[in-house]
């Protein structure tokens, strides 16, 4: 999917960074190289305190690499004015911020305060571009609400509308997703995707969500304690285990069978027969529920669904632990 | 069973201040004190210490080796005495009409006295200074010991009443400014002559006082066909004019003085607060402004606010103010002799309004601005 | 076109007709159509008349103006700034600064040997400029060295309370006379100057205005905060700048010269959201100047009392006004929400 022969949209190489904090260097990340590309979704994952942060601090320029380069389209971060890099990068923050008393329409118009004059009135390319936004994350009916009477998820697409009519190569979002319910985390990342294909954007999201990542995620960037950035697409990354490495202990391990984080506890398996979907849920209620061991073989049958044990039949899981539990000898 | 006993206490207190023999010595003008005698003793009682005071203050003066009951007394005073405090200027005539000038032992800010006579024993080293702040300093007046202090209740030193009682110190209330008729200021005389054991020579030098004044008030009675020309008083801070009140001390003195006072329809005994376009509208013709502040000249008065050019007073040059004596550290002895001498401050203001009643006399606190 | 499009034309309106009302109201009353007859023939039918409209109403009519709008701007600008709806012109220590120098000079003056009646409104104005200006270069001096907006906010309080004890201490150790001078400056006045501070007034309020009307789109930008601001291109550090020069001047200056006016600056730029229900600043300015200008010359008609002898000081009338404007404001809506 990814040209070689193109110019990364940005570009980390070889960077140092880190802190001066009274007078001692903190150094927190060191020799990280990536490519961040156009028409690609990236998501970049780690564990809390590995040094996200930092990094997007560098792309914003707010803080200056101590060794290597940053390149936005080709050109160094520290050369570039804050007026140049508003109109190349775009970003979402973390922060909620939300003035109340403004509307939908006019905070995504605010995306095109880098490309209007002194007054900041909008001229047609403008209106245009703020009109696009606001279709691309599909929130016209939306644009004369003020941002205090709409729900967390659709104050979130505003943003991205917001950060699209920026007009950038690069839109950078902080953990878009926290704080919103599953189907709006589903909704936003696919919408980041869609955007990220159809208007040949480079859209890098630092997220927690990896599941909702794995499903999205054109490009992976996992960032480790203490190892290198390891990128790659997230399927290879799967498949190799290497997506692993984002995990800190062996209890949890990422199921690529099932595409999501398992507790690996002392294998226990209980002697049930039936079709496997519902063998997998049994034994992860019996495992919850704490118990120890069976005596007898169960048997599980769906449509409608029943279980089976000493000729006995339940009708659901939890009956079938009541029942466990008020005859341990069974 | 507690309240009881207070309430025993509190009457028996009453009592024994009252039990002495004494007959009350009536006063001519003042409202706010009234003086008894004894056989080797005074009895002070201040009533009006300040402005809406409900408290009574009872001092007992004691003459030379008189032992008496002091219980229930707010001061005892033991004749002599050796050197006392005082803390309003308007106190330091008192001393200087009495010939005891030296007995001035300590005051606050000596730079605002302007007596000759007090200045001359300050330059010699022999007054204590009580410090700027808005009262005496209380360590200060124990560590001194004086004989006495008196207490002006313009400042704050009514909070250090209990402290200089507990530290023995008598501390006596001169409530002097809330007295209204002139002459009733001028009266407080006696309260410090009882309390330097001088009661019969400040008896005399207010008889001489009263006389000067009812004299001099006796011109303007007594003239025929009298034109009363009217007098405009007062500066303005920001867009505020401050005047006297006509029920106050100075207004009176102007209405004895055969003036008509623009702001007489305006009552109140303290200082009117009135807003620049009312006076512009009452006082725009007024014959004479007097008592505008401390202002060198007309010049740098019209230049200061130039919205006082537009009276006709101004306009007219007849502007007096009270700044004819100043100290030589700055006080003005306006502030200082004016509430003993109401009877020069009236005859200045019958010399300003009315010339031809006083050929003779110079103006003493008041003088004209150029 | 619809409703909101009359509002400008209704608030120019409301702003002639309180102008009018403000001259018309005041101790002497005076019949409206003698002012009008007055002032465009220049024939007065008493001198008095003449005196109280062109010295005295006039000037502090154009004052209330003047005042209204530059402490409603610099309000806004605060309250944009530091994201914090009870922001006012006066919470960097302007006010305390102003205060500091006016009291130096009444308060300490008298010491150093100043006669009382040589402080005139001239030297009021400047010793409350000057005073304004050192502590601005205090808090400047902090905004320079400091990344964080909420900082500089704490540290211009901090200001504030520490010159405001300079002061106590001053008046503490000050005459009667001295105190008294100092109590009715900070009381404010609008009636206390003369044409020509009138004039100067109005150009520092010209000056004051300026930036404000060249950063209305940067304004826009700080309502999402200072790091979406730069992430779309506005300098950040330049406008703090040009927010404490704008209210330096506007907020200074009318101290120095009108004393401390207080709850214009605060409850205004409030009223301008509610009723324009926006919160872009094209429309905010001008609206919050509009209001600030006409509620001041009704605060200040309300406190001529007029048909009375006296007048109530200004600060009092607004504060009087406005704390329950804002309570009100408070009750019933969120404000932070409402921004």
């Amino acid at each position: 999917m990814t040209d070689p022969k193109s110019i990364p949209a940005l570009q980390g190489k070889s960077l140092q960074l880190g802190y001066l904090h009274q007078g001692v260097r903190k150094e927190i990340l060191s020799d990280l190289n990536f490519d961040l590309y156009s028409g690609e979704l990236t998501c970049l994952l780690g564990p809390n305190g590995v040094g996200k942060s930092t990094l997007i601090k560098a792309i914003l320029g707010q803080i200056a690499p101590w060794k290597g380069e940053l390149r936005l389209q080709g050109s160094p971060i520290t050369l570039l004015s804050l007026e140049e890099m508003a109109l190349k990068l775009a970003v979402v923050l973390t922060e909620p911020v939300f003035p109340g008393n403004m509307t939908v329409e006019q905070l995504v118009a605010l995306g095109r305060t880098p490309h209007t004059g002194w007054s900041g009135r909008l001229q047609e390319k403008d209106r245009e571009a703020v009109e696009k936004a606001i279709s691309r994350t599909k929130i016209g009916y939306l644009r004369a609400e003020r941002l205090s009477e709409i729900s967390d998820g659709q104050r979130q697409k505003a943003m991205i509308a917001r950060a699209i009519a920026q007009d950038g190569a690069v839109i950078l979002l902080d953990e878009p997703t926290a704080h919103l319910d599953l189907v709006n985390r589903f909704e936003i990342m696919q919408l980041l995707r869609e955007i990220a294909q159809e208007e040949q954007k480079a859209i890098l999201v630092v997220t927690h969500d990896l599941e909702i990542a794995v499903e999205t995620a054109d490009q992976f960037w996992l960032m480790t304690c203490g190892n290198p950035l390891l990128t790659g697409s997230p399927e290879d990354l799967i498949l190799s285990g290497k997506i692993n490495q984002l995990l800190p202990s062996q209890k949890y391990q990422y199921s690529p069978k099932r595409g999501r984080l398992e507790v690996q506890e002392d294998i226990m398996e209980f002697p049930v027969q039936g079709p496997e979907d519902l063998v997998y849920w049994v034994q992860k209620a019996l495992k919850k529920a704490k118990i120890l061991g069976i005596p007898t073989e169960i048997r599980v049958k769906e449509n409608p669904f029943s279980l089976e044990m000493n000729s006995r039949s339940f009708a659901s899981l939890e009956e079938f632990i009541q029942f466990l539990k008020s005859n341990p000898r069974s | 069973m507690n309240l009881s006993l207070v309430l025993m206490l509190f009457s028996c207190q009453k009592k024994e201040s009252s039990a002495l023999e004494k007959t009350q010595i009536p006063l001519s003008y003042a409202q706010g004190f009234e003086i008894f005698k004894g056989d080797n003793f005074f009895e002070i009682h201040v009533t009006q210490g300040y402005t809406g005071a409900e408290k009574e203050y009872r001092y007992l003066v004691m003459e030379k080796e008189a032992a008496l009951p002091t219980e229930g007394f707010d001061a005892v005073v033991q004749l002599p005495i050796s050197s006392v405090a005082l803390t309003s200027t308007t106190q330091i005539p008192h001393l200087d009409i009495l010939g005891e000038t030296t007995r001035l032992g300590a005051f606050p800010n000596l730079d605002l006295i302007s007596s000759h006579s007090t200045r001359d024993w300050i330059a010699q080293g022999k007054v204590m200074d009580l410090g700027r702040g808005p009262s005496a300093n209380p360590e200060l007046v124990i560590e001194l010991e004086p004989s006495w202090i008196m207490i002006s209740t313009l400042g704050e030193d009514l909070r250090y009443l209990d402290l200089l009682s507990q530290a023995g110190i008598p501390a006596v209330i001169n409530g002097e400014y809330v007295e209204q008729h002139p002459l009733g200021r001028a009266e407080w005389i006696k309260f410090t002559g009882i309390l330097l054991g001088k009661y019969e020579q400040a008896v005399e030098e207010f008889e001489r006082i009263e006389l000067a004044y009812l004299e001099a008030e006796k011109l303007i009675s007594q003239a025929q066909n009298l034109a009363r020309p009217q007098v405009l008083s007062g500066v303005m801070y920001q867009d505020i004019w401050y005047a006297p009140g006509a029920e106050s001390w100075g207004a009176r003195i102007l209405e004895n003085a055969g003036g008509d006072y623009i702001f007489s329809s305006q009552g109140g005994t303290g200082s009117l607060q009135l807003n620049y376009e009312f006076v512009l509208d009452q006082a725009l013709e007024a014959d004479f402004w007097i008592g505008s502040a401390d202002f060198p000249d007309l010049k740098s008065m019209g230049e200061s606010e130039p919205r006082y050019r537009a009276f006709s007073a101004w306009k007219a040059g007849k502007v007096f103010t009270y700044t004819a004596k100043t100290g030589e550290s700055g006080g003005l002895e306006y502030f200082e002799l004016g509430y003993l001498r109401p009877d020069l401050i009236l005859k200045d203001l019958i010399k300003i309004l009315h010339p031809e009643l006083l050929p003779e006399y110079e103006l003493y606190f008041y003088q004209k601005l150029n | 076109m619809n409703f909101r499009s009359f509002l400008f034309p209704i608030a120019g309106f409301l702003l002639v007709l309180s102008f009018l009302l403000n001259l018309s109201l005041g101790s002497v009353s005076i019949p409206f159509g003698e002012i009008v007859r007055g002032l465009f023939t220049g024939v007065w039918e008493k001198t008095s008349w003449e005196q109280i409209i062109l010295n005295y109403r006039l000037p502090k009519a154009l004052v209330a103006i003047c005042a209204g709008i530059g402490l409603s701007l610099s309000g806004l600008q605060m309250q944009t700034f530091f994201r914090n709806p009870l922001a006012g012109p006066f919470v960097l220590g302007i006010s305390s600064g102003a205060g500091l120098g006016v009291s130096i000079l009444m308060l300490a003056g008298t010491a150093l040997g100043i006669s009382l009646a040589g402080i005139n409104s001239w030297a009021i104005a400047t010793a409350g400029i000057l005073g304004a200006a050192l502590v601005l270069s205090g808090v400047s001096l902090v905004a320079w060295k400091v990344k964080d907006s909420m900082t500089l906010l704490i540290v211009g309080l901090m200001f504030g309370s520490a010159v405001s004890a300079v002061i106590s201490v001053l008046s503490y150790f000050s005459g009667a006379e001295a105190l008294k001078l100092f109590t009715v400056w900070s009381m404010g006045s609008l009636g206390a100057l003369g044409w020509n501070q009138v004039l100067i007034l109005g150009v520092l309020i010209g000056i004051g205005l300026v930036p404000v009307f060249l950063s209305v789109k940067s304004y826009n930008a700080l309502l999402l905060g200072e790091n979406y601001a730069r992430s779309m291109g506005v300098r950040t550090q330049k406008m703090r700048w040009i927010m404490i020069l704008s209210t330096g001047t506007l907020a200074g200056g009318i101290t120095a010269f009108c004393g401390p006016i207080a709850f214009i600056g605060i409850a205004v730029p409030h009223i301008a959201r509610m009723i324009w229900k926006t919160s872009d600043h094209a429309l905010l300015f001008p609206g919050s100047a509009l209001l600030g200008a006409i509620l001041l010359l009704l605060c200040d008609a309300v406190g001529q009392l007029p048909g009375y002898s006296s007048t109530l000081p200004i600060n009092a009338v607004t504060s009087l006004v406005g704390a329950p404007i804002v309570i009100s404001l408070i009750l019933r809506r969120n404000l932070s929400r409402d921004f």
